[in-house]
């Protein structure tokens, strides 16, 4: 058996050994760290290139032009004089490798370049609305793992006790409930028949703050149940039972001794919502009236806006980058021997 | 835990002081913009070039820029700007320009200006070459322009009222313009404020005005109802009867747009005169306006107030429709769908998202359809004159302002002249054709009217197209903006008469 204070001072030893291995920050050897780091960078260099070129040409793979989508917005005949002045306005006639060429300039000068249909600074309208998105989303996922945290805690010390209860039925809502369908209730409510809120005048406070408590609801409610299921896993561990058996009550053991396993489930599972941080709430955003990404994507989209699309995928994919990178140092550091 | 139990009281009490602090800001802000009259709408600019691709049409449609001539609401085409036109030969015109109209910085529109804005759209804009060709305008004297166009043209008025033809003015401060509004704040697609232009006729009677981009026609329905919305433009007929059930002022206006179906001519089925002419009398028109709430059968290609608009009598007849198949041969078979030489009588239906109103005739035209016998493949597409040329249709629903010039031979010869540049139906007939040099050939007046009549005739009776509908849309208004009016379906959403009240 082994002594609480021997087992936490085991654990941090392995903990600080384990970052000291597995974490590139923290290797020892100059000739090692910079081999490393000259690989990952060379790897993460070619990686974004095919990842420009992909973009690239599935964007153009597209079934129709914005050539065709504007001569049929304006009701214009698709003769081939009127696609040719569009094509040379719009610089498609230039080779493909060139127009690749031309975009990376701007790409890796980080404007983005301009939009191909109403020629705006495509850096700057993303610098306009991504802060309304990115902090929709981002904030909604970190309160939402805040949060399922501490819900799965509450649901896993009583089984079928009321936090239990509540955050399953919670689960089986949002899965059978549409967030849009939510929105449109609250406005309603709370715009309608109870005028309190406005959402689509003034600033948009209103909006994002029901939209986020709506992303938070549903996010967590499916993290709450990751989190339920890794609590409860952690119940049945040698080390827990060692603690309860010299009379450590169950709540404390949880969450002072077994908080790492359960945010390394509930990072797993929250990898993949990271990507819908950008542009991933449309249906809030259009709801709540948030001038966010998703507004100037749809329409580019609709209006096969090469550049701003190209743009747009560029930036989800430097950021799933990052977020990858960052949530496997943190998942690396939480795996103790008890993941 | 006490510690987390801290941290617990910590967040929220700062949420509760965000919440305070914010809900106090936006309430101040949500009393400065009590006045403004707020337009929610589909789309807001996202850009102030003039001469870029459809901007202009949507400075327009927003009340920024004014085309030369512009249409009223009786379909007919004014100008603020030209006192006279005269036509000098074939392809020269001679243009006298009223005297003290200005831009919204107060600098007069002469012909120096005039000339200078009309020719930057010629060469700037392709779109602009369509019609005549490159136009160029010379200045003669300070209130007399020449034109000479490329290609001859019958209505001078007409090419000036093409969206792309807007006047405007480069100054260091970017561009000004010549309609009711200015900008004052510009968020790019999502809403913009406009301010009432000093220089306008009338100016002192506006307020400001701000336009809300809606993507979603429940959201707008619903920012309406709050009361945050003045005018809802763009809602679904289901959406506009349920305001009106609810004592809200719902108005109709004329789209302006014609709701059609074009009939390939080249598949096997369609080049069957019977089959078409089956169609055309087993379609109730009817039950497309009943599921649309709104709208008129169509007496042929143009809106009902045009002087030029058809007068063909569309007969719903089922019994005529199937007895004309069963002539045909296309004998009904154990599962209801029509046979002939073992092959089924399957017809492909197709029509595209940007316009909601041509589903919902699609859903009802399928269910007509299989009551003659006949099977329907229904597709929707994004790009609908794309699929088009790939002639891998029956039937497309289409929708498109036939005469936003105010005159009738553009649309016409475009779909229905022998070899047209949108003539999706390969429809070739020598006589009409001939109609249509005949048109292009005389002054836009009484004779190319009746002409125009006699066309739309002949082209009912070889139904190259089904006529469908004359539609209405639905505008929702506030009490104060009562009696405000759109008109031409899209084109005129904020126009000069839109006072504040």
């Amino acid at each position: 058996m082994i002594h609480i204070s021997e087992y936490s001072h085991n654990t941090r030893n392995q903990m600080k050994s384990f970052r000291l291995i597995s974490c590139p920050i923290f290797l020892n050897g100059v000739g090692v760290h910079m081999n490393y780091y000259l690989k990952y960078m060379l790897k993460t260099v070619i990686f974004f290139f095919i990842m420009t070129i992909l973009i690239f040409i599935t964007v153009r793979l597209m079934p129709a032009s914005p050539v065709d989508m504007l001569l049929q917005h304006l009701s214009l005949p698709p003769t081939e004089a009127n696609r040719r002045e569009l094509i040379v306005e719009y610089g498609l006639d230039k080779n493909i490798v060139s127009q690749y060429g031309i975009w990376m300039k701007h790409i890796l000068s980080g404007s983005f370049g301009n939009s191909l249909l109403s020629n705006t600074s495509i850096g700057e309208e993303m610098m306009r609305r991504l802060p309304y998105s990115f902090g929709l989303g981002m904030g909604s996922l970190v309160l939402s793992i805040i949060l399922s945290f501490f819900l799965g805690y509450g649901a896993s010390l009583k089984k079928n006790g009321f936090i239990d209860v509540f955050t399953r039925f919670l689960s089986i809502f949002t899965l059978s409930f549409p967030s849009f369908i939510v929105a449109l209730i609250i406005i309603y409510v709370f715009s309608i028949k109870i005028p309190l809120f406005k959402f689509y005048s003034g600033n948009p406070f209103w909006g994002l703050f029901f939209a986020t408590l709506l992303l938070v609801f549903y996010q967590s409610a499916n993290l709450t149940r990751v989190a339920r299921t890794a609590f409860v896993t952690m119940q049945e561990k040698t080390y827990v039972k060692a603690y309860l058996m010299r009379g450590f009550p169950l709540s404390y053991v949880l969450l002072h001794h077994c908080y790492k396993p359960v945010l390394y489930s509930i990072l797993s599972a929250s990898i993949s919502k990271f990507s819908t941080v950008i542009g991933g709430s449309v249906v809030l955003e259009f709801a709540f009236f948030i001038p966010g990404i998703s507004y100037f994507l749809i329409s580019s989209i609709m209006s096969r806006d090469y550049t701003v699309i190209q743009a747009y995928l560029v930036i989800l994919f430097i950021w799933m980058y990052l977020v990858h990178f960052i949530v496997d140092l943190l998942l690396r550091f939480l795996k103790g021997r008890d993941a | 835990m006490y510690k987390i139990k801290n941290l617990v009281t910590i967040i929220a009490m700062m949420m509760l002081a965000i919440f305070l602090l914010v809900g106090c800001g936006s309430e101040k802000a949500s009393k400065e913009n009590s006045k403004p009259v707020v337009i929610g709408t589909g789309y807001v600019i996202d850009a102030v070039e003039p001469t870029k691709g459809g901007t202009p049409w949507s400075l327009t449609a927003e009340g920024i820029s004014e085309t030369v001539f512009m249409l009223n609401e009786k379909g007919q085409l004014v100008s603020r700007y030209v006192e006279d036109v005269k036509k000098i030969d074939s392809l020269t015109w001679e243009l006298t320009l009223k005297k003290g109209v200005q831009f919204s910085d107060g600098s007069e529109i002469d012909a120096d200006a005039f000339c200078a804005a009309l020719n930057t759209v010629m060469k700037e804009n392709p779109l602009s070459n369509a019609t005549a060709g490159k136009v160029n305008f010379i200045k003669e004297d300070k209130y007399k322009v020449k034109v000479v166009t490329e290609r001859e043209t019958q209505n001078l008025k007409a090419l000036l009222v093409e969206w792309t033809n807007i006047l405007f003015k480069k100054t260091d401060n970017g561009y000004v313009f010549s309609g009711p509004f200015t900008i004052k704040k510009l968020d790019p697609k999502v809403s913009l404020e406009l301010t009432p232009n000093k220089h306008y006729e009338n100016a002192d009677k506006r307020g400001e005005v701000i336009v809300k981009a809606f993507k979603d026609a429940t959201v707008l329905k619903m920012a309406f109802q709050s009361g945050e919305v003045d005018v809802a433009f763009g809602l679904t007929p289901e959406m506009a009867q349920e305001l009106k059930s609810a004592g809200k002022d719902v108005q109709k206006i004329d789209a302006g747009y014609q709701y059609f179906g074009i009939l390939n001519m080249d598949a096997p089925v369609m080049a069957d005169k019977k089959v078409r002419e089956a169609l055309d009398y087993g379609l109730n028109r009817e039950d497309y306006i009943k599921a649309l709430k709104g709208g008129r059968v169509a007496t042929g290609l143009f809106a009902h107030y045009f002087e030029f608009a058809g007068d063909v009598k569309l007969n719903y007849n089922l019994d005529k429709a199937k007895a004309l198949l069963d002539e045909d041969g296309w004998k009904v078979g154990a599962d209801g769908i029509r046979v002939k030489d073992g092959q089924k009588l399957t017809l492909t239906v197709m029509t595209y998202n940007s316009r909601p109103d041509l589903k919902v005739i699609m859903q009802v035209m399928a269910s007509q359809l299989k009551e003659l016998g006949i099977e329907a493949k229904t597709s929707i597409v994004d790009a609908i004159d794309k699929e088009a040329a790939k002639r891998n249709f029956d039937i497309i629903i289409y929708a498109q302002h036939t005469a936003p010039t105010g005159d009738p031979s553009f649309y016409l010869n475009q779909f229905y002249r022998t070899g047209g540049s949108k003539n999706m139906s390969h429809y070739s007939s020598p006589e009409v054709d001939a109609m249509l040099n005949q048109m292009g050939t005389m002054p836009y007046g009484s004779d190319s009217v009746t002409l125009a009549k006699k066309i739309q005739s002949k082209i009912h009776e070889d139904l190259p197209v089904l006529f469908l509908v004359d539609p209405e849309w639905s505008v929702a208004l506030s009490e104060r903006m009562k009696g405000y009016k759109i008109y031409s379906g899209d084109y005129y959403v904020v126009n000069a008469n839109l006072y504040a009240k």
